[in-house]
């Protein structure tokens, strides 16, 4: 009861500090947190071998957006000013709120653990207003997987699948891959 | 030999073959072309079923491909549809080649095409979500210009498709359940609106086009175009196998009403924009959301004819914005003017290019004698008599475009005060590229059932949904 409580707590603060933080070491360090996050929830059900493919997908997608970024991002991004802070947070309490009146709910039709649901929700709606809020490549990215972990870990838990744990793993690396190719961290051919 | 080896597997390796040989531009693209069109007379001389078979059919595949304890099954359905495609990416293809134009299509046109086959094919089919993302995944590769100011298009499109894919997911995990036991009417009223939502994203239903005009905007016509014309029909196909597969959500009223509603707000909204739209890469993808709007009003008929009515929309799909992309392209390759002005005494700087581009606009409205007007003439009979007022809507959806082509008509054949009237070159295989297509279109105008039996036999498999 305390860990799970414990994790919810993780979940929260590790949504709420990504939708803050200007910094994409600190972004992307938040995201493999996240992943990892997500392998604790998955290997509570999953054999450790299986769920252990997601953690290695994530962090090697992680991996690869970091190799790119060094080369790749402007230095000294400017932060923003204190009132799109405050917004932010506000938006991604917002979301909290929703997913904590709504999980129990939730919980009726999709017959998983209440903490698997609750962590995946709130990375869900973490993910969808990252997206909305940042519209480059990069975090468009960022965005995609947190709220790729979400689903995966609600869908993990009602779907024990190898084929499909690999395919996630698949599309998870090819984000990053496509990711990367969109910053220009790598040309494929040479069409233009 | 199973059949997803032949047009799935092989096409996949066939492609890391020319990633490697990337750098010999020609003999990969040629190499791709035959590829292409092997993989398309295969299906046409092919079968997987034996009991069936035609006299020419001599080749016989298994139908079955198990893998992982999952099954890609290319049944005649697929194989037809994937012959289709073939052709399809075969042409692209070859136009690439006449018009001298180097793309990420060639090596990568293959895999996509791969990918989209697969997710049809996937067995337990709500697999088919994520083959779609890979397929997407690809694609972006395919179409995006790192070089591009603005790749909003491409990201969008990414963002709205991996929006889709859990929710489509956890439907089919719903209606998996349903295929053993009855579901309850709350859980079939779930999963369809998660289904629904699911398909919203993927094709684009008002207000989630946006991606659509973007991506014809942002990059060039000769990858964005394709992908614009392919993966709206892949949708369309797989959401026919679903309701052709769940008999809860076939016989659930609702369902078809809704894709009524939404095949018509596609019509509605992309018919009013592409009224005002000037810009002519954008204005092509209104046109093609208006085209998926049409094929989800025909299958909102829940009628077998219905669902024929779509996939004769698809042929009508594929060839008119065919032409329409490569005939655009000369005329921005030659002036690179992407507004709609560009049309202007098109006829008489190049008659080829203006003759092909008229005939493709008024198949896309369905006038007479094109490939469109008996399709869109039974459509409209349909939906008169299933409901007057969506009928009705979706004649003065085509009326809006019928005064755009009109409009368009005079451009092309109006005469400028310039003199010097700047004359489009276009060299002879290019001509007789457009020739052949200007050929293609009027024959498919005068013996429509030849063109469109073709692709009825996709849908024939679909038992539920044609019988």
């Amino acid at each position: 009861m305390i860990i799970n409580t414990l994790l919810i707590l993780i979940a929260i603060v590790a949504s709420g500090a990504i939708i803050l933080v200007e910094d994409w070491r600190y972004r992307l360090a938040l995201v493999a947190i996240i992943e990892l996050l997500g392998f604790i929830m998955i290997v509570q059900i999953w054999p450790i071998a299986l769920a252990s493919v997601k953690l290695i997908s994530g962090w090697m997608g992680v991996a690869l957006l970091a190799a790119t970024f060094t080369f790749t991002s402007p230095r000294g991004e400017p932060s923003s000013p204190i009132s799109s802070r405050i917004f932010r947070l506000m938006l991604v309490a917002f979301g909290w709120l929703l997913v904590l009146v709504s999980a129990e709910r939730f919980n009726e039709w999709l017959p998983i653990s209440y903490t698997n649901l609750f962590i995946g929700l709130v990375f869900l709606i973490t993910g969808m207003i990252y997206l909305a809020l940042r519209m480059n490549t990069i975090d468009t990215v960022l965005g995609l997987l947190i709220f790729f972990e979400g689903f995966d870990v609600i869908y993990s838990s009602l779907e024990g699948s190898a084929l499909i744990t690999a395919i996630f793993g698949i599309i998870i690396i090819s984000i990053c891959l496509l990711g990367s190719y969109l910053e220009g961290g790598f040309r494929f051919g040479d069409s233009e | 030999m199973t059949s997803a080896f032949v047009w799935i597997i092989m096409p996949l390796i066939l492609s890391m073959i020319l990633i490697i040989l990337s750098r010999y531009l020609r003999l990969s693209n040629w190499l791709q072309i035959t590829t292409s069109f092997v993989l398309a007379i295969l299906a046409l001389v092919s079968t997987t079923d034996p009991v069936n078979r035609s006299p020419f059919q001599v080749i016989e595949f298994d139908p079955v491909f198990n893998f992982l304890g999952r099954s890609l099954v290319v049944d005649s359905n697929l194989r037809n549809l994937a012959g289709i495609f073939y052709f399809f990416l075969g042409f692209w293809t070859l136009a690439l080649q006449v018009f001298n134009v180097r793309s990420r299509i060639v090596p990568l046109g293959l895999t996509f095409f791969a990918f989209v086959i697969s997710s049809l094919a996937v067995e337990p089919f709500l697999y088919s979500a994520l083959l779609v993302e890979i397929a997407v995944i690809v694609s972006v590769i395919m179409v995006a210009d790192t070089n591009a100011t603005s790749k909003k298009g491409v990201l969008r499109y990414l963002v709205f498709f991996s929006f889709g894919v859990p929710l489509v997911l956890l439907a089919g995990w719903y209606l998996a359940g349903g295929e053993i036991t009855p579901v309850n009417e709350g859980q079939l009223i779930q999963a369809t609106l998660l289904l629904g939502l699911g398909f919203v994203f993927w094709l684009g239903v008002f207000p989630f086009q946006s991606w659509i005009p973007l991506i014809g905007e942002e990059n060039r016509p000769t990858e964005s175009m394709l992908l614009l014309i392919v993966m709206p029909v892949m949708i369309v196909m797989l959401l026919l196998k679903y309701l052709n597969g769940f008999v809860w959500l076939r016989e659930f009223q609702l369902v078809f009403q809704a894709l009524t509603v939404f095949g018509l707000s596609m019509v509605l909204t992309g018919s009013l924009w592409a009224f005002f739209e000037q810009n002519t890469n954008r204005f092509l993808s209104y046109l093609m959301i208006i085209s998926t709007g049409m094929m989800l009003l025909s299958i909102g008929l829940n009628q077998p004819s219905g669902t024929y009515l779509a996939v004769n929309l698809v042929f009508v799909r594929l060839c008119a914005f065919f032409v329409l992309t490569w005939t655009v392209f000369i005329i921005q390759r030659e002036d690179s003017d992407n507004s709609i002005n560009s049309f202007q005494a098109l006829f008489f700087r190049s008659p080829y290019v203006g003759i092909s581009t008229l005939i493709a606009f008024f198949t896309v409205v369905g006038m007479p004698l094109t490939a469109g007007f008996p399709v869109m003439q039974s459509l409209y009979a349909h939906l008169s008599a299933a409901n007057r007022w969506v009928n009705f809507s979706a004649i003065l959806s085509s009326g809006f475009i019928s005064i755009i082509f009109i409009r368009l008509s005079f451009m092309i054949f109006s005469q400028t005060r310039e003199t010097n009237l700047k004359q489009i070159s276009i060299t002879t295989m290019e001509k007789l590229f457009c020739l052949f297509f200007i050929l293609l279109m009027i024959a498919s105008g005068l013996f429509p059932n030849v063109f469109m039996t073709g692709f009825e036999s996709t849908v024939n498999g679909f038992e539920f949904l044609v019988k």
